[in-house]
């Protein structure tokens, strides 16, 4: 039972990953800064979303000691997987150039040397951890160095809450003003959050860490508690964001007003955590970006793979992730704004959601794949409303982030 | 035995418990007097990228036939080298020292036994 307790942290890194990289927080300021509390809602609907197809992922792994991208290869065929995995692949790789330039804009505000020039370190740095580190050390270094993160809980219970207008945060409403950046916002939150890498992350995870069907129940609480904390974190930005920005009518344009969040309610503090936790999420988010490419390449491809090898027992898992790494860094190098990079990788998860999540829908109802563990009418419900969205997000995803990005 | 669903793109495991690629391809055998049955597993080359549709299926074919590793040849395991069909197929080949291996050797001697701290 400790044994699978600990399995916990799987939770923990995925959702760290998810909600604490630099997308998540960049669209949590920006919807704080914009909206106040309007927009918390996209972060609770994609959160629950998020929780069941994480679930779905635990469980197929459990049941049938198959990753997700293997279990696609197995029932779709190469000529269906092929599709996700090369628009995963391009999304991708302007996710990981987002995480990389936030990693490196976090240590520019603590050196004061340009984010440019960090590029290239914190990428040679992740890939030094995955070169030595086995999964158990990402597995238990990252949630413990990610506690850094509750300092965004902290700051948003140090300033004076007003929970009715909170809790109003959580109903859909229509904005008052700027119809087309709160839309913008809104699809880019749940880009931000439902991102198909956790799945085939967290599924690999599963995987490396031996699951059976004794480990489906715990799997739940696992996937709940894990994306709960996450989620809770970002709401926290966003919380902040909204009291310190919103009355003085700031539109977050860049990533160093989004440093000043903490310095009101935890003075200059709140500057070097807000730094820390950024790096560290970031940091987090791409061990866990680099190792799903890498996974789901191998694992397509009846590949050798597992992060606990020796690199050179797997040397082609290793070279998908090096060979990504090596690429992540330019486009920060050459000085595009991480902003602006991070803002059209979310928009871009978007419109590549439907290809990652219909396979879900014939998975885990496929006795073959999961045996008795199908799901049930709830799982279902909730898969068949994230096609439907994700294919209304795919559609409007390209349009908004050009008429409501700015 | 349903080809497409039991057979096509399964995990190939070798004589040893190692991942060794994928079903990405059959090959049956008809002649007169006998029923068609399957006589070849072809595994990489250009009998996966074919499955790809139009003009994708065709540039990357050709590709490989020019630049990949047996300018294209898929490895081949004769039927009758399949000891179990489940979830994961396993034959009696030692991938280590085949072909099957080739480019994944090749990665490994050319470029991770080259980063300090291999091994």
């Amino acid at each position: 039972m400790k044994q699978k307790i600990l399995q916990l942290t799987l939770g923990v890194v995925t959702s760290i990953g998810g909600f604490l990289e630099v997308g998540s927080i960049a669209t949590s300021a920006q919807a704080g800064a914009s909206f106040a509390y309007q927009l918390i809602w996209p972060v609770v609907l994609g959160t629950i979303v998020l929780i069941f197809l994480v679930e779905m992922s635990g469980r197929l792994a459990a049941a049938s000691k198959l990753t997700v991208s293997g279990a696609m290869r197995d029932r779709f065929g190469f000529d269906y997987f092929v599709v996700p995995l090369v628009t995963l692949s391009v999304v991708i790789y302007l996710v990981l150039a987002a995480e990389v330039g936030g990693a490196a804009f976090a240590l520019q505000l603590v050196t004061g040397i340009s984010y440019r020039w960090w590029a290239v370190p914190v990428a040679l740095l992740v890939w030094l951890i995955l070169w030595a580190g086995p999964f158990s050390a990402v597995e238990r270094w990252v949630p413990l160095v990610g506690l850094v993160t509750v300092v965004f809980l902290v700051g948003a219970l140090e300033l004076n809450l007003d929970w009715g207008a909170l809790a109003h945060g959580l109903i859909p409403t229509m904005p008052s003003h700027d119809g087309l950046h709160y839309w913008f916002l809104v699809v880019n939150i749940l880009g931000a959050t439902i991102a198909p890498y956790l799945m085939y992350f967290y599924s690999s995870g599963a995987v490396e860490g031996k699951w059976d069907e004794s480990y489906i129940g715990i799997n739940r609480v696992i996937a709940t508690i894990g994306m709960s904390f996450g989620a809770l974190l970002a709401v926290a930005v966003l919380v902040v964001c909204a009291r310190v920005f919103e009355p003085a009518g700031m539109r977050m344009e860049g990533y160093d007003q989004i440093a000043l969040m903490l310095t009101g309610a935890l003075g200059s503090w709140g500057f070097y955590l807000f730094a820390a936790s950024l790096f560290v999420g970031c940091l987090g988010a791409c061990l866990e970006i680099a190792l799903a490419v890498a996974y789901m390449t191998a694992q397509g491809l009846g590949w050798r793979w597992g992060q606990d090898e020796e690199p050179r027992k797997v040397p082609r898992f290793v070279l998908v992730y090096t060979v990504l790494l090596a690429l992540a860094p330019w486009l920060i190098v050459l000085g595009v704004s991480p902003l602006q990079v991070t803002s059209m990788s979310m928009a871009l998860t978007a419109a590549t959601l439907p290809v990652a999540i219909i396979p879900f829908i014939v998975l885990m109802n496929d006795p073959v794949y999961v045996g008795k563990h199908t799901n049930g009418w709830i799982g279902n419900c909730v898969v068949l409303f994230t096609i439907v969205m994700a294919c209304i997000l795919a559609v409007v995803t390209i349009p908004l982030q050009l008429l409501g990005g700015g | 035995m349903h080809l497409v669903r039991d057979l096509l793109d399964k995990q190939l495991i070798d004589v040893n418990w190692q991942k060794m690629g994928r079903v990405d391809g059959l090959l049956m055998e008809a002649r007169p007097g006998t029923q068609p049955h399957i006589a070849t597993i072809c595994v990489g080359g250009t009998v996966l990228t074919r499955r790809l549709p139009g003009f994708v299926g065709r540039w990357s074919t050709a590709v490989l036939r020019r630049f990949g590793p047996r300018h294209g040849a898929p490895f081949r395991i004769p039927w009758s080298r399949v000891l179990s069909v489940d979830a994961m197929i396993r034959v009696d080949v030692d991938s280590d020292s085949s072909d099957a291996m080739a480019s994944s050797r090749w990665v490994r001697d050319r470029i991770i036994d080259r980063i300090p701290g291999a091994s």
